[in-house]
């Protein structure tokens, strides 16, 4: 057989099957991609100026004849500060941070069982159990589904808050990232959602069930690599 | 729904247009792109003449400044990445397949996509000229006036747009070859045993895979910078414009590699074939070759010496650059030996390689040069640079290219290109680009900046300008005689035999043209240079079985669907973001009819 | 590089753990993470909190690419494409940041 798309099996030198190959180096190229989008973000997190210059969005009133600002800062952590202006009087500054941490570690825990969920599916798939393969494909959609949602939330409620992609350094460069790991995760859930569809047709997923599932796998077990790293210099480290 | 798509027929291989339209075959799709890209190189050329009148003389007035700015741009990002790189693809496509003993590429589809999306993003970039301006920034597109629109008109956003389509391109290419090289070779076929232009082509293919990503970002950011009003690259709202040149530098340095490994793999070919003697210190060149791509990853900010990059990290790219200058020695020492004590036939071919050698070496060694932050800090932004780039991408990547065409003509055709205009070509090529860039060192170093639009008399720049715009016109004569060479070729007999220059590798044990199937049995290889070896050892290759139906995938119309849809995708932000909506329902098409297709 | 024969293919077989092991796995990479907040929020660990954290989700990856991904179980060659870009992504962001870094301090010493 000289077809080189199926039965690749046959001739492929080092036995391991060619998508698959592709689909591990294709990962290896997308390290690069996030790794450039992450370098991006602790650049300009070095860079973001000690507040209150940078503050997202402020809220400024007199009391006792003193300024109090409030309002959020790019990084969970609360600051509290007092200046003093020019003409004696003082600056009060209180700073919340902008991420919530409470949420983020539920989308995380989300992301991480459908990690669990990804894992059975394929387990399901490559032992011919045709029902467990679809039960956690339908749970894998679902979950990164709810972590989309997730992500939606926290986008709108920064928006409302003022930090948008123009706001600061910190907007753009947490947007651009983030927002390209929700692209990812998006992809996966229509490559999922496709495998389930299709899985239901008389032939199902034809002879190479397993195959599919475990590559299409792959793709969703690196997001959510990707997520823990994230999660890890975003959220976890502090300023 | 999924029925309505599974059922568009698979194209039946009646009429020349749909046929070629529709190929997954890896060998037309090298024709197709050498032949695109060999288009496009003329254009670049086109391009490199018009600047050069406009500098032959003092205050030149040929073409205005605003034309002149994308004039330059547009002449390195077609030579670039329209020119040399796809050109560099089309060897790949026709030779992988050949030289290791397959019958086609791993995803024979993906390859025809990835041809068919290199047309769309050089359309697109090329189409600019005609559609408000090319971009004129410079290839390298430094922020901040790449980065906002007060500076830099809509050519940025073609830039921007043209080289992400680009990158898929070269990404979905790079992937597959990766893949083939990996996978598909015959049996006996150790890495060890591989040509080194195969060898090249799996170190260039892994340079895209993990270098296009961080051109991807960059130029995501900017695109965001100029459309959704960031500051990544913008000091003004915050953002930092040297953080683009390191992104752009760390693709652009294994960029750099990306153009001429596969040159170096090409000369490496077609010296041992014309010395008759196998390739000297074949181990060393593989090594060279692979330590070549990993230090390429260590030298970026060497373009950056000015940017006030602080002591240590002058000195540390300072090494890494002059430790890179090793490894290429010992290739062009390999070569050397390789001719040295064989019995050397001087073919057009061979001409191009030797002289290869040479040109390369000038420019390997001024580039060297620069790896001292001094010497880089009096030369960055001068003609002397102009001359080292073109010394490495014209007398490397053209000239080994040029050399490949020479040698590998009769097997991709059946005919000979005729020797006689092939001497011709390559003297006026060689005479006209030494004429051209070999001047220019002395320019650079008499104060000329780079992309000046013009100059006054008396700065001692006259003559040398005027020589190397003569010489330009000497250069484009020379490439004019192989275009000569070509449609006159094309016009004779098929007259060449299987192994018409008793080569070592395995595209020459399959017949000239070669089959549709490559071979009709798959070859075994038994030791390295493996046609030389079964010669030697009265071996044959085994005969195919002339009963056997050898089935090879049919041809699609999906990647040409789906690299239309990510065009419109493309294509969007440049017009209406309505086009980029219609380009969706059209990509989901493509991907499920590509999925559900059969390739038995 | 081996012949195919030497390695098992891939589909029906018995390989990587079984779904209560990865239900177990789950539930540890589950636990690291909240061990992960503790020592952000809750503990003040000082200027031993970055390294504690990076170790953290050091193990979290590589169990879920080794496991999940069944990395660990793959022929050699898939480690070594995907370990390689990974160290070279790492080893290109660590000297970018470091860059960014000298860039200040130098400025600072007047160099």
């Amino acid at each position: 057989m000289a077809t080189a798309e199926q039965h690749v099996e046959h001739h492929s030198v080092t036995g391991i099957d060619n998508r698959k190959l592709l689909m591990w180096i294709f990962l290896g190229s997308e390290c690069l991609f996030f790794g450039a989008l992450i370098s991006t973000y602790l650049i300009f997190k070095a860079d973001i100026p000690a507040p209150p210059l940078s503050f997202v969005e402020a809220h400024t009133h007199i009391e006792n004849g003193h300024e109090i600002v409030t309002g959020w800062f790019p990084i969970d952590r609360v600051i509290d500060d007092v200046y003093t202006n020019q003409d004696g009087t003082f600056r009060e500054v209180e700073f919340a941070g902008v991420l919530d941490i409470p949420i983020t570690s539920q989308s995380t825990f989300v992301l991480l069982m459908s990690s669990v969920t990804m894992v059975l599916a394929v387990y399901g798939a490559q032992h011919g159990r045709l029902l467990m393969m679809k039960a956690w494909l339908l749970a894998t959609v679902l979950l990164g589904l709810i972590f989309l949602g997730y992500q939606v939330y926290e986008f709108r409620f920064f928006g409302s808050e003022g930090l948008t992609l123009e706001t600061n350094q910190f907007g753009a460069s947490f947007f651009v990232l983030t927002g390209f790991h929700g692209t990812h995760v998006f992809i996966g859930v229509l490559i999922l959602a496709s495998l389930l569809l299709a899985s239901f047709r008389r032939s199902g997923l034809g002879p190479e069930a397993g195959f599919h599932v475990e590559t299409a796998g792959l793709y969703w077990h690196f997001v959510d690599i990707v997520w823990i790293v994230i999660f890890t210099i975003i959220y976890l480290i502090p300023a | 729904m999924a029925t309505v798509a599974g059922t568009m027929a698979a194209p039946t291989a009646e009429g020349v247009v749909w046929s070629w339209l529709t190929t997954v075959d890896h060998k037309r799709i090298g024709v197709l792109y050498g032949v695109t890209a060999f288009i496009f190189f003329l254009v670049g050329g086109i391009e490199a003449l018009l600047i050069r009148t406009q500098l032959a003389v003092p205050n030149g007035g040929v073409i205005d400044p605003e034309l002149y700015n994308q004039l330059f741009t547009m002449h390195a990002l077609t030579m670039i990445f329209l020119a040399v790189m796809p050109l560099g693809a089309a060897f790949f496509n026709y030779l992988i397949p050949l030289m290791i003993g397959a019958r086609d590429v791993a995803f024979p589809r993906l390859n025809a996509l990835s041809y068919w999306i290199f047309l769309g993003g050089g359309l697109v970039l090329t189409s600019s000229f005609f559609l408000g301006g090319a971009p004129d920034t410079g290839w390298f597109a430094y922020a901040p006036i790449s980065g906002t629109t007060a500076y830099s008109g809509s050519g940025m956003d073609y830039y921007v747009i043209g080289l992400l389509i680009l990158g898929l391109s070269s990404l979905a290419a790079a992937l597959n070859f990766a893949v083939t090289i990996i996978n598909m070779r015959a049996p006996g076929m150790t890495m060890m045993r591989m040509p080194v232009f195969v060898w090249m082509t799996l170190i260039v293919a892994f340079l895209l895979i993990l270098a296009l990503p961080v051109l991807t970002v960059a130029l995501v950011q900017l695109l965001f910078d100029r459309q959704f009003t960031t500051s990544f690259f913008l000091p003004g709202g915050g953002g930092d414009p040297i953080l683009w040149q390191h992104l752009f530098w760390i693709f652009g340095h294994p960029e750099v590699y990306i153009l001429i490994l596969p040159a170096m793999g090409i000369v490496s070919e077609v010296l041992p074939t014309f010395s008759r003697k196998p390739l000297f210190g074949y181990a060393a060149m593989v090594f060279a070759g692979v330590a070549i791509g990993f230090l390429g990853w260590a030298v970026w900010s060497h373009h950056m010496f000015t940017t006030g990059l602080g002591a240590v990290p002058r000195v540390v790219f300072a090494t890494s650059t002059m430790i890179i200058g090793v490894p290429t020695g010992i290739k062009i020492f390999n070569w050397l030996s390789t001719m040295w004590g064989g019995s050397i036939r001087f073919t057009t071919a061979t001409y191009f390689s030797v002289s290869f050698i040479a040109l390369f070496t000038i420019g390997g060694i001024s580039g060297v040069m620069h790896a001292s932050p001094p010497v880089d800090q009096q030369q960055q932004d001068t003609y002397f640079i102009v001359a080292h780039l073109h010394y490495v991408l014209v007398g490397g990547a053209i000239v080994g290219i040029f050399s490949g065409l020479y040698y590998w003509w009769p097997k991709m055709t059946g005919r000979f290109l005729s020797e006689t205009l092939g001497k011709w070509n390559f003297w006026l090529m060689f005479i006209g680009l030494n004429m051209t860039f070999f001047p220019m060192h002395f320019l650079g170093v008499a104060g000329m900046p780079r992309r000046i639009y013009t100059y006054d008399e008396g700065l001692g720049w006259e003559f040398w300008n005027l020589f190397a715009s003569i010489g330009a016109f000497i250069l484009a004569l020379g490439v004019l005689v192989f275009v000569i060479n070509v449609a006159r070729t094309m016009r004779q007999p098929k007259t060449a035999d299987d192994n018409p220059w008793g080569g070592s590798t395995l595209e020459w044990a399959t017949s000239s043209p070669p089959p549709e199937h490559d071979f009709d049995a798959i070859p075994e290889v038994r030791a390295r240079d493996p046609l030389w070896h079964d010669r030697d050892h009265g071996l044959s290759q085994p005969e195919g079985d002339p009963d056997e139906h050898i089935h090879m995938p049919p041809p699609s119309y999906y990647p040409l669907i789906l690299a239309f849809g990510v065009l419109m995708l493309g294509v969007g932000p440049l017009s209406h973001l309505a086009v980029t909506a219609l380009g969706v329902p059209v990509i989901i098409y493509a991907i499920w009819g590509w999925v559900l297709e059969p390739t038995e | 590089m081996s012949h195919g024969g030497s390695h098992a293919p891939h589909a029906q077989e018995q390989h990587g753990l079984t779904p209560r092991q990865y239900i177990g796995l789950g539930i540890a990479l589950t636990i690291i993470t909240i061990v992960e907040l503790g020592a952000s929020l809750w503990v003040d660990l000082g200027s031993l909190l970055i390294p504690v954290l990076i170790v953290l989700s050091a193990v979290k990856f590589i169990a879920v690419v080794a496991f999940f991904m069944h990395l660990y179980y793959e022929p050699q060659l898939l480690t070594r494409v995907f370990v390689g870009s990974f160290v070279l992504a790492t080893g290109v962001m660590i000297a970018l940041l470091a860059l960014f870094w000298t860039d200040i301090t130098d400025l600072l010493n007047g160099v």
